[in-house]
């Protein structure tokens, strides 16, 4: 009956899976990316998207109510047959697979950028495809430890923000709305990269151990993350001045760069070589979900193999086509719009086809 | 990269190396009756015991009823002693040695029994047993007159402790049981024996409490130890070998210790412990990454000291790990990370090396490991002259000879002392071991290499399990009940309930017995 | 296990094949500490770098350098074709900025690698030399530590006295980039051995503008949110006045516990700003006989008129350049968003034109150890 009992992972863990996902390598931008579509009002969009992803949650959680032991794809199979329901898992299988992609091209970008400007990038895609390999192929369970860890790990990070508060000016916060709320609203659009990773609720839920409290779980994780993408974003917006900001490329690093003590300095390389910690937990996950998703459009249980492929394929592309910054960005800004229809549009239309189904078929549930 | 997997997961099928390379002997007494004619018994016994002077063959008559009878042992494997005063004078003296009903003879041994098979004779003869054939019965009596050269109890020679017992185990099984027992004489407290080999047919025996320890692990553990299917096993060391969960890999993933009063502990906090004869350490399991940081003296100092102590221990493990990789980073990489005035100090320093760092830091920690390695072989007097000749000569002249950085040599150094914190042997010679990937990682990639190693460390720690227990709770999974003795020890007082990661089943220790209050 | 080599083979060689290209040992570099830009007679740029000499052989510390080209990555090629090993500005402790360089626009723009090149530390102090900046660069004195480091030093250590602002070059680039405010950075001449003359002001658009000296320079940091250090005063005290050859009507005093209170205000037109300063003092020298015990108040009364009339004669002067380096701005635009729009362009003249009110408020503290 229960598939997935093997692989059940705990609340914290589910806490923890979610908000590694959604915290990779889009806060280093976005406090510019705020700034430039909302000036220094930019955080309060980040309230906004807090408030649409619950909106999103709960309808995903409305809809695996019903079938507690389903993962998207067991429920795509129930409702639309066999075959039918390949028009759905397939996009959602490339968006896994986008989304691993453009994690690991971002990451690969800021490493050669900071550390390795002359090693090929492929080799630095194919260093983080080792660990990828040992955790993905893995079960949930061991992606819920690994996350777990690598938070515990890392939870120091947001406070060495602090060191820099001696020299920030709260003043360039002031004043509040200054041109109104549309900048505001418009800021939504640059934060979707930052925020996605709520649609792996629609492939975990099964696994968890305590159902009731999966809502709860999705709350808390999402808070953490939107609190530190407040928190940073502040932090910026009172470090730089709203003039300056939008001039730099990645604020997060910029700011580091200042902060030095007597036995280390240039804090910013030994920030981000840490925080890579942080972007495998968006990645490593996404790789899972990814080959997971794979193995069940093939209708295989194993999705080690899939794994290997994956990142074969990844190393691959890379070498040939070999990604540029401005090529990741206008991915990025694709990987979000296609993210709106995954978590968004796609639980509401299954949540309306529910209403329907379980008025058909009333007595074959269960 | 499909290979990987096939490398990593060990497969738990019976052993296919040893195939059944059964024993010859084995083969021809299986099943074989005793016959009732002494002669053509002894006959039989000189046949399977070809080419062993050391089998004493004593022939006699018993006292009242005048039966020929034979009393076979080895020698030295036997006490001498008992066999004179307390199996031959009754015997051959006394005159209700022996009745005519066929039961056990009135000797004045402790353990006596009955063999009929001739597997059993032989084994009974081979572990020290000593036999009496008697004319004219089809079975023979076997006497436990074990008794063989041992040393005394000693200290501890790896896990020295301050503050706890110095008594160590002995190459006896049933000796180490005992100093177990000692510490808990409890009716909860099971062996179970089993034995391991087809030749050797070691001895072993789990140890655990019953009402704590959880059936599950006892279940694989047991299932684990019945499969092994090799001739015999010699040390722990061996048998650790053939039933951890992933035999790849660098971290031990079972406890051996030579201390009975840690293993006490660790039973009492739910694990299990296998006792092999023969071998003076003994084998706890599951483990935890984390166990292999606590030490028995963390909980006879005080528990702000202990706790101290556990912190720079996990230092040390950091050190130890990463800071030849992070110096060769930091000179060869990312130097803006270093200040300036330093900066200029290491540079002037390195500017006389002829060699990168890399290999410069290679030739100083094969150095150290080898002046180690030494250091345990030579005996203790000439072990002092390794360190001298190893600390003021090599680490002085190199210097001066402009072949390493004196830098080098701080770095080689504190991560010589870092690891030697370990208190564990076993983890102690893994960090040795992964420090050198590190520090080819940390060459090739600088401070990302670092963290690259530092992701495949975390990911294989992640993937661990010991006996179905994750290798890195209480960190992943994460217990917060177990933190109160990980990084910190706090009182023992506060540490009520035993540690989740054994997965005990009964989960409270014995009460709180702090008094509370100003009270007398 | 064939396969298993196969791979272990193949990382081996994938790694060890391609990558070498991003190592370089720490003793094949040349740190440039300092980087000089100047303009000789002729208005050719010139760029000039000092950096340490590890080899034991060599006489001197340092190396110096002086070059002609257009930008200050170019520069490095050039540096790089006669210093020992390859030059890299990931530890620049300070950057000199020649006056007549200051004198015109644009040359902020030549900065532009030490922010895009992310090897490149943000944290040196920038310092208009009033002079050559080769004389300070060539400059090795023999009773001091290396030049860059003593120079980083001395500038450190004259901010910790408010003798001059201590202005990195990611404060610069606020600075600049900044519409509510105007940069200042310090200032720098040799005379025999080095000085620090003060704070150089510029105006918005980088130009010199005008300098500060240390006393103006403590009241300027006052008016800064972000202050530090000591803040020594010496006033005069005009009741006190007498006849000795010793001027006696001095008093000397450490302030402590600057807060300041700045509200804007848009009227008739223009900005107002009045900003109240609260100081508790510690005095450290007093020439005159004064009763502190009862006439605290007298005292405290006389030491706010100086001071007042000394922010007045400062404000004057930075109003009368068009600048602004305190950073009023950043309240008028906190504050009066909508006016600030229409100036935020224009900000220095608008400032100009603005009514500046300072109030001191001063509380004694103590008197030291005798009456």
């Amino acid at each position: 009956m229960k598939k997935y009992a093997l692989n059940e992972i705990t609340f914290m863990q589910f806490i923890f899976l979610i908000h590694g996902i959604q915290v990779g390598t889009g806060i280093m931008s976005l406090p510019k990316d705020l700034a430039e579509k909302s000036g220094t009002d930019g955080w309060m969009s980040l309230i906004i998207g807090w408030f649409i992803n619950i909106i999103a949650s709960y309808v995903m959680i409305q809809i695996f109510k019903r079938f507690p032991n389903d993962t998207l794809y067991d429920l795509l199979n129930r409702l639309f047959g066999k075959w039918l329901s390949l028009f759905i898992s397939i996009p959602v299988t490339l968006y896994f697979i986008c989304a691993v992609w453009l994690i690991l091209i971002r990451a690969m970008l800021y490493i050669k950028a900071w550390f390795l400007p002359q090693t090929p990038d492929y080799i630095v895609v194919f260093l983080f495809t080792i660990p990828t390999f040992m955790l993905a192929r893995n079960g949930l369970r061991i992606m819920g430890r690994y996350c777990e860890l690598v938070f515990y790990l890392t939870a120091w990070m947001p406070f060495i923000l602090l060191l820099v508060l001696g020299d920030s000016h709260w003043i360039h916060l002031l004043p509040l709305f200054k041109e109104g709320m549309m900048p505001v609203v418009k800021g939504l659009e640059s934060t979707i990269y930052s925020i996605a990773g709520l649609e792996i609720t629609m492939i975990v839920y099964p696994f968890l151990k305590n159902k009731q409290s999966a809502m709860l779980g999705i709350v808390i994780a999402n808070s953490i993350t939107i609190l530190a993408y407040i928190y940073v974003t502040i932090i910026c917006f009172a470090f730089f001045s709203p003039d300056e900001i939008t001039g730099y490329n990645q604020p997060l690093l910029s700011l580091l760069k200042v902060i030095e003590f007597r036995f280390l300095e240039r804090f910013d390389m030994i920030f981000l070589a840490i925080y890579l910690f942080i972007v495998s937990t968006s990645w490593i996950p996404y790789m899972f979900f990814a080959a997971f998703s794979v193995s069940q459009l093939m209708r295989k249980q194993d999705h080690t193999p899939y794994v290997a492929v994956l990142l074969v394929l990844i190393i691959a592309i890379v070498f040939v086509i070999h990604p540029s910054w401005n090529q990741a960005d206008m991915w990025s800004k694709r990987v979000s719009i296609y993210n709106i229809g995954i978590t968004f549009v796609l639980p509401l239309l299954l949540w309306v086809y529910i209403q329907f189904y379980v008025r058909v078929h009333k007595g074959e549930l269960h | 990269m499909f290979f990987y997997r096939k490398f990593f997961r060990k497969k738990r099928k019976p052993n296919t190396r040893q195939t059944k390379q059964a024993n010859p002997s084995s083969k021809q007494t299986d099943g074989q009756n005793l016959n009732s004619d002494l002669t053509s018994n002894l006959e039989k016994l000189q046949m399977l015991f070809q080419l062993t002077p050391d089998l004493i063959v004593r022939r006699l008559r018993i006292h009242v009823t005048g039966v020929e009878a034979a009393l076979v042992y080895l020698d030295g494997m036997t006490d001498k002693s008992t066999i004179n005063n307390n199996i031959l004078t009754p015997l051959m003296r006394e005159a209700h040695a022996s009745n005519d009903k066929g039961d056990i003879p009135f000797t004045n041994v402790g353990n006596v029994g009955k063999g009929s098979l001739w597997s059993q004779v032989e084994t009974a003869i081979l572990k020290g047993d000593t036999v009496l054939f008697a004319d004219g019965r089809p079975e023979a009596f076997l006497f436990d007159t074990k008794g063989w050269p041992q040393r005394t109890i000693e200290d501890p020679q790896i896990e020295t402790s301050l503050k706890g017992a110095h008594q160590g185990f002995l190459e006896t099984g049933t000796q180490n049981i005992a100093l177990i027992r000692r510490y808990i004489p409890n009716r909860e407290l099971k062996i179970k024996e089993l034995s391991i080999g087809k030749r050797g047919a070691t001895k072993v025996w789990i140890i655990y409490l019953a009402d704590v320890a959880h059936p599950q692990v006892l279940a694989e553990l047991e299932s684990r130890l019945s499969s092994i299917d090799v001739d015999s096993i010699i040390n722990t060391g061996e048998l650790v070998e053939y039933i951890e969960d992933n035999p790849y890999s660098p971290f031990p993933q079972i406890i051996l210790t030579e201390r009975p009063d840690s293993t006490v502990s660790q039973i009492l906090q739910g694990r299990f412990s296998v006792v092999v004869d023969g071998s003076p350490s003994v084998l706890i399991a599951p483990a935890t990454f984390i166990s292999f940081f606590q030490s028995i003296d963390d909980y006879s100092t005080r528990w702000l000291i202990a706790s101290f102590i556990r912190l720079l221990r996990f230092l040390a493990f950091a050190i130890a790990l990463l800071l030849p990789a992070i110096y060769i980073s930091f000179i060869s990489f990312n130097y803006e990370v270093l200040p300036i005035q330093l900066l200029l100090s290491v540079a002037e320093s390195r500017t006389l090396v002829p060699f990168p760092p890399l290999l410069e830091a290679m030739l100083m920690e094969i150095t150290l490991e080898m002046m180690r390695e030494s250091g345990i072989r030579l005996p203790a007097p000439v072990g002092q002259t390794v360190g001298i000749v190893g600390g003021i000569i090599i680490g002085q002249t190199a210097v001066q000879a402009g072949i390493v950085s004196n830098i080098m040599v701080i770095v080689v150094a504190s991560t010589a002392i870092a690891s030697f914190i370990i208190p564990n042997y076993d983890m102690g010679t893994a960090l040795r071991l992964l420090r050198f990937p590190m520090m080819v990682i940390a060459f090739m990639f600088g401070i990302v290499g670092i963290v690259i190693g530092m992701m495949i460390l975390i990911a294989h720690l992640v993937c661990l399990e010991s006996m179905g227990t994750p290798y890195a709770s209480p960190l992943a999974p994460f217990r917060w009940a177990d933190m109160k003795d990980t990084f910190v020890r706090l009182p023992i007082w506060k540490l009520v309930n035993r540690p989740k990661n054994t997965r005990a089943v009964q989960s409270r220790r014995a009460g709180d017995n702090r008094r509370n209050g100003d009270m007398q | 296990m064939k396969q298993w080599k196969l791979c272990c083979t193949m990382l081996i060689l994938a790694a060890f094949l391609t990558n070498c290209s991003d190592r370089l040992n720490v003793e094949d570099v040349t740190f440039s500490l300092l980087i000089g830009i100047d303009l000789d007679e002729e208005d050719n740029l010139l760029f000039s770098i000092s950096s340490p000499v590890f080899s034991k052989e060599a006489k001197k510390k340092e190396e110096d350098l002086e070059v002609r080209t257009n930008t200050t990555r170019k520069s490095r090629e050039e540096f790089d074709r006669s210093v020992v090993a390859l030059t890299m500005g990931g530890k620049v402790q300070a950057v000199l900025l020649g006056k007549r360089l200051l004198q015109h626009k644009g040359w902020f723009q030549l900065l532009d690698p030490l922010y895009r090149d992310n090897k490149n530390t943000v944290l040196p102090i920038v310092a208009l030399v009033n002079g050559k900046v080769s004389d300070i660069i060539r400059y090795s004195p023999q009773d001091k530590p290396r030049l860059p480091i003593y120079l980083a030093e001395l500038l450190r250590t004259a901010h910790m006295r408010n003798i001059t602002v201590n202005t990195t070059i990611q404060l610069l680039h606020r600075q600049m980039f900044e519409k509510g405010m105007t940069p200042s950075i310090s200032d720098l001449r040799k005379d025999g051995n080095l000085k620090v003359m003060g704070t150089a002001l510029l105006k918005e658009d980088g130009r010199y503008a005008l300098t500060l000296d240390p006393v103006e320079n403590k009241l300027f940091s006052i008016l800064n949110p972000r202050r530090g250090g000591e803040f020594p005063f010496t006033v005069t005290i005009p009741s006190q006045s007498d006849e000795s050859f010793f001027k006696h009507d001095k008093l000397s005093f450490t302030a402590t516990d600057i807060s300041t209170k700045t509200k804007v205000n848009y009227e008739q037109n223009n900005f107002r700003f009045d900003i109240n300063v609260k100081m508790r003092i510690n005095l450290s020298e007093r020439l005159f006989a004064f009763n502190v015990e009862k006439e605290a108040k007298k005292l405290e009364k006389e030491i706010e008129q100086q001071l007042e009339a000394q922010f007045v004669q400062l404000i004057d002067k930075i109003q009368a350049a068009k600048i602004d380096p305190v950073g009023f701005g950043l309240y008028a635009r906190a504050k009066q968003y909508r006016q600030w729009k229409g100036v935020q362009d224009r900000w220095g003249e608008a400032f100009s034109k603005a009514d500046v009110n300072v109030k001191v408020k001063v509380r004694v503290m103590s008197m030291g150890a005798t009456k």
